[in-house]
């Protein structure tokens, strides 16, 4: 007894992390888990890079065979066609004799044709299309180049005396020749085959000059360094042609993933079920949720390091085997290029262990645990192939399609496209199912019909509790913010598509906005809260909340737009002054577009579905379920700082572009409400604040008219004068005094004790 | 009133599965205690509820009715509180085949918050007493049957708790192997442990345990010492008592 007690005193907390250790530990011991790590990408690249170089190669004599593979070259002359022809001529006239009376000239004529990739060595250098343009059609080479119409340019520069080219051949150089390429392949392709040529023509030539009159070697032509033209105007039309491997290195990538991660999560889960570990893990006194989150970390880390070898395994094949040259499309791969796509695939990985751990948790056996992966694996191809499809975008629906998402916004940072709002919203939804998945496997894993019974079923995970309890889960309330991303989004998707030039077009509008945020921020969260048979005014915070709050509330709606108002302005100005014009004159613009728009609407509808509706819709989810709950959770700070966030990111992404201005405001008003609500036990004085503030500010706009003819009232374009701002400053400082000082009403060791149901 | 001063305390236990539409009771308002120092002996043939009672005791299994009380604290109220007073040895009980026997027992050391070097003094301790040293360090995966359950003793009494829930502890060992493991059990009786045992080793559990319960199809059917499980019988061993348990006359 004296020994555990001395144990007791001396204990170290939980740690996560010591569990992920040993989890990790076992999972890198075990050599399936290696031959997935490491042997893969060792094996697999080199011989995907072997497979797509045959398939190249064979395609271009799939190509050949079908008949001869002409070059289309265009050529100008800074001397006029006539020069151009001539001199050309005598090249192909010596190119000629090379090609075919000589054996080495014949054998270097096929080796030129070879390495460039065309299999037809028959055809010689006149066979190939040739097209000269007119001294006044400089600008048309590139143009020619670009559009595709030609596959290379040549640029002859001979000089202001052009000597008669018969003669030149053989004597003297003949100029210097620029050749004018496209980034694709065939481009460089027939450049390579044209360098070769004149290369090969020179050492020809100077052989017999040096045979026949012991004349010093000179070069022939003065082959200059090649000009790239610019990408084609349409470059998903370039791309269509052909996949691209933009596409197709996350899709390897994220499989290889995938692979990774799916042998320590049957592992670390229904495997250790199978061995008769998890039982005794079980029965030690440690949080559920602790070991699978150390299940979690040891999967991810086992994905994320299979993702890095892969991305190293995979960077190192293309630039050995110098397949970017190879294909189409402006694939790059740069160091930030690479880390950008290592943390995309970071994010990946954690959304997919989550679901792997969620589906593994589970399963009894090994088996069957396999079982079930399979068809998840052979589901997650699809949207895989398809984001392989060229000319998808991300935007829409496909910015929250999970793992697509992932996938195209990887292929668009490789191709160096990112849509920053589309971008922001692939991350944050996948962070968003990744976390479901994690709450869903903490549901699952370690229950006892997990660990026992023969046959769990699915409808477990729903199971409603037999206990009333006064507050959800933390869990279950960021389940429900997870449900609300993808609604939100919807609302949004739908908004955006709606007319706003009549006034019957904007009462639609609002009654479509009005119901979803219904819908979204109360009628879901109610849904979730009573399934859990949990005590709805405990979980939304509708107590009466004393007189003094109220009071606050009151003060702080009034007062808070003039200080909101100056930290836009402030943010405006973040970009320099004359970013800040141009921000002002849009904001302004569409200010007073907006504004003009609602003046057709009576202001009792405004009030309803401006300010009331809204209101009281966020602060039942925001203040209510989902602060409440992290109440219990953690400490108030972190409660109240986590949903202002995210109630700020909320209405970052009301628009379908991203209003990064209302960022810190919505989050800061969010700090507010949310210290409001703990202190007052309550959401109602949140939902006074909320609908005064935002009734101020939409009114302010709505009465601007009449409001400017009052001689105290600012002119439209001026900013605040600063008696207004301290006045209101004042006023905020007194309400926030007041609130600091009161007391916090919930007595959370009464409230929040789980209560047997009769 | 003598419930009080009980370590273990068992009180109306109950427990239904669902087995697709049926319902099975698996265990019906099982009652018993054990004090420091006794070895109770929870026997019945397979399927009485044995292991389900265990897991009830332990948290890991939610009863339907009744509760369980280790050293006064509840496993419905405080799981955590009895886990960290119980070391539970299952037939079941696997180990880590990648880790060494000494990482294993190290891992749970900690998980029961045990400073290191606590753990490391009675790991000394327990691989003398559990004659450990020849294999512990090896991975788990090399040991026999024998030698892994000798580290699941050894890992349910690492962090030294005053009650031991031993479910088939000889499950799958040969006479000699079962033989060490009970005289370990005896021991651990003079150390003043509480300890509960399931097992069908009858002989050898009619000489370790001081009192017995026979369970049968989920009930408490006889329970006290073996004199007066003779008397209420009139059996002479637990051999033939299980017997008439099973062909009822």
């Amino acid at each position: 007894m004296t020994k555990r007690s001395e144990s007791e005193t001396a204990a170290r907390p939980f740690s996560i992390w010591r569990l992920a250790s040993k989890e990790l530990r076992e999972t890198l011991r075990d050599r399936r888990t290696i031959i997935t790590l490491v042997l893969m990408p060792l094996l697999v690249y080199p011989i995907l890079s072997l497979i797509f170089r045959t398939f190249l190669l064979s395609n271009a004599q799939a190509l050949a065979e079908g008949g001869p593979r002409r070059y289309n070259i265009v050529c100008y002359c800074d001397q006029g066609e006539q020069t151009l022809s001539k001199v050309l001529g005598a090249t192909v006239a010596a190119m000629n004799d090379l090609e075919t009376k000589t054996d080495l000239g014949a054998q270097a004529h096929r080796d030129a044709n070879l390495s460039a990739g065309n299999h037809n060595a028959n055809l010689r250098f006149q066979d190939h299309s040739w097209r000269f343009l007119d001294r006044s059609e400089e600008d048309d080479l590139l143009a020619l180049v670009e559009s595709g119409d030609a596959d290379v340019g040549l640029k002859l520069s001979v000089g202001s005396s052009p000597r008669e080219p018969l003669q030149t051949i053989g004597r003297e150089s003949l100029g210097t020749i620029q050749l004018i390429t496209r980034p694709d392949y065939r481009s460089r392709e027939v450049a390579s085959y044209l360098r070769k040529r004149f290369q090969a023509l020179d050492a020809f030539v100077n052989e017999q000059r040096l045979r026949s009159a012991g004349l010093p070697n000179q070069p022939l032509v003065a082959l200059e360094d090649d000009v790239l033209t610019a990408l084609p105007d349409s470059p998903s039309q370039a791309t269509a042609k052909s996949f691209s491997l933009a596409s197709l290195v996350p899709l390897i990538l994220v499989l290889m993933t995938i692979t990774g991660a799916v042998y320590p999560a049957i592992d670390l889960t229904a495997g250790e079920r199978e061995r008769g570990t998890l039982e005794t893990l079980m029965a030690a006194p440690v949080p559920k949720a602790g070991i699978l989150m150390s299940k979690f970390i040891a999967v991810l880390t086992v994905a994320v390091m299979t993702a890095l070898l892969n991305l190293v395994g995979m960077a190192a094949t293309v630039w050995a085997f110098q397949l970017d040259q190879f294909l189409p499309g402006s694939v790059t791969f740069t160091i930030t290029t690479m880390v950008k796509v290592f943390a995309l695939l970071v994010l990946f990985a954690a959304f997919f262990s989550a679901v792997l751990l969620a589906v593994t948790s589970y399963a009894k056996s090994f088996k069957e645990a396999q079982a079930y992966l399979v068809p998840i694996i052979l589901l997650s191809l699809g949207p895989g192939l398809m984001a392989m499809f060229p000319g998808l975008e991300l935007a829409g629906t496909l910015a929250i399609t999970p793992m697509m998402n992932i996938l195209l916004l990887a292929r668009d940072v490789i191709e160096q496209t990112v849509d920053p709002s589309a971008a922001a919203v692939a991350i944050l939804s996948t962070a968003l199912y990744a976390g479901v998945a994690i709450w869903i496997a903490a549901r699952t894993f370690g229950s006892a019909s997990m660990l026992y019974s023969n046959q769990g079923s699915v409808a477990e995970l729903f199971q409603r509790p037999d206990v009333v309890s006064s507050v959800i889960q933390p869990a279950a309330a960021l389940g429900c913010m997870a449900l609300l991303f993808p609604v939100n989004f919807v609302m949004i998707g739908v908004l955006g598509r709606l007319a706003t030039d009549t006034s019957a077009d904007l009462v639609a509008r609002f009654t479509i906005m009005g119901a979803f945020t219904i819908l979204a921020f109360m009628a879901i969260p109610y849904l979730v809260a009573s399934h859990q048979r949990a005590n709805l005014t405990e979980v939304f915070g509708l107590k009466k909340p004393r007189l003094i709050f109220l009071f606050v509330a009151l003060i702080l709606g009034l007062t808070l737009w003039p200080l909101v108002a100056s930290l836009i302005e402030v943010y405006g100005r973040l970009g320099g002054e004359e970013a800040h014009a141009a921000w002002h004159k849009r904001l302004v613009a569409e200010t007073a577009d907006l504004v003009g728009k609602i003046r057709q609407v009576s202001p009792i509808m405004i009030a309803i579905f401006l300010s009331i509706i809204p209101a009281f819709c966020e602060e039942f989810f925001f203040r209510g379920m989902l602060m409440r709950s992290l109440l219990r959770w953690r400490t108030a700070w972190l409660a109240i700082v986590f949903s202002a966030v995210v109630f700020g990111m909320f209405h970052v992404l009301s628009n379908s572009v991203i209003a990064l201005d209302r960022l810190l405001p919505t989050t800061l008003i969010g700090l507010v409400l949310g210290y409001l609500a703990w202190k007052s036990d309550s959401i109602l004085p949140g939902v006074l604040l909320h609908s005064l503030h935002n009734a101020t500010v939409v009114f302010l706009g709505y009465y601007q008219p009449q409001l400017q003819q009052l001689s105290w009232f600012p002119g439209e374009s001026q900013s605040l004068p600063w008696t207004w701002l301290a006045g209101a400053g004042c006023c905020v400082l007194m309400a926030m005094f007041v609130l600091i000082r009161s007391k916090v009403e919930s007595d959370r060791g009464e409230s929040y004790r789980l209560e047997a149901s009769p | 009133m003598s419930y009080n001063s009980s370590m273990i305390l068992i009180k109306n236990l109950s427990k239904t599965y669902r087995a697709g539409k049926a319902r099975v009771e698996a265990v019906r308002s099982v009652s018993f205690s054990a004090e420091a120092g006794e070895v109770y002996g929870l026997l019945g043939p397979n399927g009485a509820g044995k292991t389900t009672t265990m897991r009830m005791i332990l948290g890991l299994l939610p009863p339907d009715a009744g509760w369980a009380e280790i050293g006064g604290v509840r496993s419905d109220i405080d799981p955590d509180g009895v886990k960290r007073q119980v070391g539970f040895v299952s037939a079941s009980a696997g180990v880590y085949q990648w880790l060494t026997a000494r990482e294993m027992l190290t891992f749970f050391g900690d998980i029961y918050s045990m400073p290191p070097n606590l753990i490391a003094s009675r790991l000394e301790e327990l691989s003398e007493l559990l004659r450990l040293n020849d294999f512990l360090d090896q991975r788990c995966s090399t040991l026999s049957t024998g030698q892994r359950q000798r580290i699941n003793l050894a890992r349910a009494l690492l962090h030294d708790p005053p009650v031991m829930l031993l479910d088939e502890p000889t499950l799958g060992l040969d006479v000699v192997g079962s033989q060490v493991i009970f005289q370990y059990i005896d021991m651990l009786k003079e150390q003043g442990k509480a300890i509960i045992m399931c097992t069908h080793r009858l002989e050898q559990a009619q000489g370790v345990c001081s009192r017995f319960g026979l369970l049968h199809q989920g009930e408490m059917i006889h329970e006290g010492t073996l004199a007066e499980l003779k008397l209420k019988t009139a059996r002479e061993n637990l051999v033939d008592m299980f017997i008439d348990l099973l062909n009822p006359v």
